[in-house]
């Protein structure tokens, strides 16, 4: 999970396509976490259905409410 | 919800700083005003205890003028809000110059974190226990979980802190798991503060309020909202972990 921390961190940097690549290598499948940090990635790179797919993964992983409604407003806000 | 303490409500703790660079988060205060603008925003949000690290300049810092100068910032913008400074041996990693610095300390704060898997932890708990400052016992892992329970402290300490550190999510919250279980098995009985580090922190808080204990956020312990984006501040943090306390 360094990795994903790191990934943001590289995000921030403004080399979004070079993050989302680190972020696909990572074997986190499970992690909704990761399919978050994705979603986020795509849809700053306004690919707005590959975005809609990650969220749609990271809803299905997802357990507290608190957080689904979080992942819930960002897909809603997509384009 | 099962396991919650009946009549305890839940506490938020809103991690200011910590050691944390300002290369991975622009937003980090040290100084003063910075601590107290963010405070008070993080009070506003839904936090109940503030930690802080008192910087000098650069460098995080025990020194009585520092520490000072941060609470009273601090406490003039959020009046009746306990703060917890830190005393942590990654400032001061002498345990006879820590205990030196943090015994001149001319302003107290209401609380401390006390990691008590460093050497002279207890003689330092001691000494702010008798000048009437709460402890905030620091388990980072299992293992810190057996000096604790043979200082004698835990009667006489506030509450716990329950930081695995690790970055993978499964084994920091494997980690959590393991120290309640010692701590149970120890007898203590105290007020649990929940929190991880980097984006794990919010597996460690959503499991942490799901067994009835408080949690803590901020900064200092990670720079990432659970929707994957970078919080934009401390404040963003606190409200996210509110909404998450419900």
């Amino acid at each position: 999970m360094v990795e994903l921390n790191q990934a943001v961190a590289i995000a921030e940097a403004g080399d979004v396509d070079a993050a989302l690549a680190f972020v696909e290598r990572l074997e986190l499948d499970r992690y909704h976490y990761l399919h978050a940090v994705r979603a986020d990635l795509l849809r700053r790179l306004d690919r707005a259905d590959d975005a809609r797919a990650a969220y749609d993964r990271a809803l299905e992983l997802v357990s507290a409410d608190a957080e689904r409604r979080f992942l819930e407003r960002r897909r809603a806000e997509l384009r | 919800m099962t396991g919650v303490p009946a009549g305890r409500p839940r506490l938020l703790e809103a991690a200011l700083n910590g050691g944390r660079p300002r290369s991975e988060h622009p937003r980090v205060p040290r100084t003063p005003q910075e601590l107290a603008a963010d405070a008070r925003a993080c009070v506003e949000a839904g936090a109940r205890v503030l930690h802080l690290h008192a910087y000098d300049g650069e460098r995080e810092a025990l020194a009585a003028e520092p520490s000072a100068a941060a609470l009273r910032a601090v406490r003039a913008a959020c009046p009746g809000v306990p703060i917890s400074l830190s005393t942590s041996a990654a400032i001061e990693p002498d345990p006879d110059r820590r205990l030196a610095l943090i015994a001149g300390w001319t302003e107290l704060p209401e609380l401390v974190t006390a990691n008590q898997g460093e050497e002279g932890i207890a003689p330092l708990c001691e000494h702010l226990i008798a000048r009437g400052v709460g402890i905030e016992a620091g388990l980072l892992s299992a293992a810190d979980v057996e000096p604790f329970l043979r200082s004698g402290l835990a009667g006489r300490c506030v509450r716990v802190l329950l930081e695995p550190l690790d970055a993978e999510p499964e084994a920091a919250l494997a980690h959590a798991a393991e120290i309640e279980a010692r701590l149970a098995a120890g007898g203590v009985a105290l007020e649990q503060v929940h929190h991880g580090d980097g984006v794990a922190s919010w597996s460690v808080s959503v499991r942490a309020l799901a067994r009835g204990h408080a949690i803590r956020t901020g900064l200092e312990d990670t720079t990432l909202l659970p929707t994957g984006e970078r919080a934009a501040d401390n404040a963003e943090l606190v409200r996210t972990a509110a909404a998450l306390l419900g």
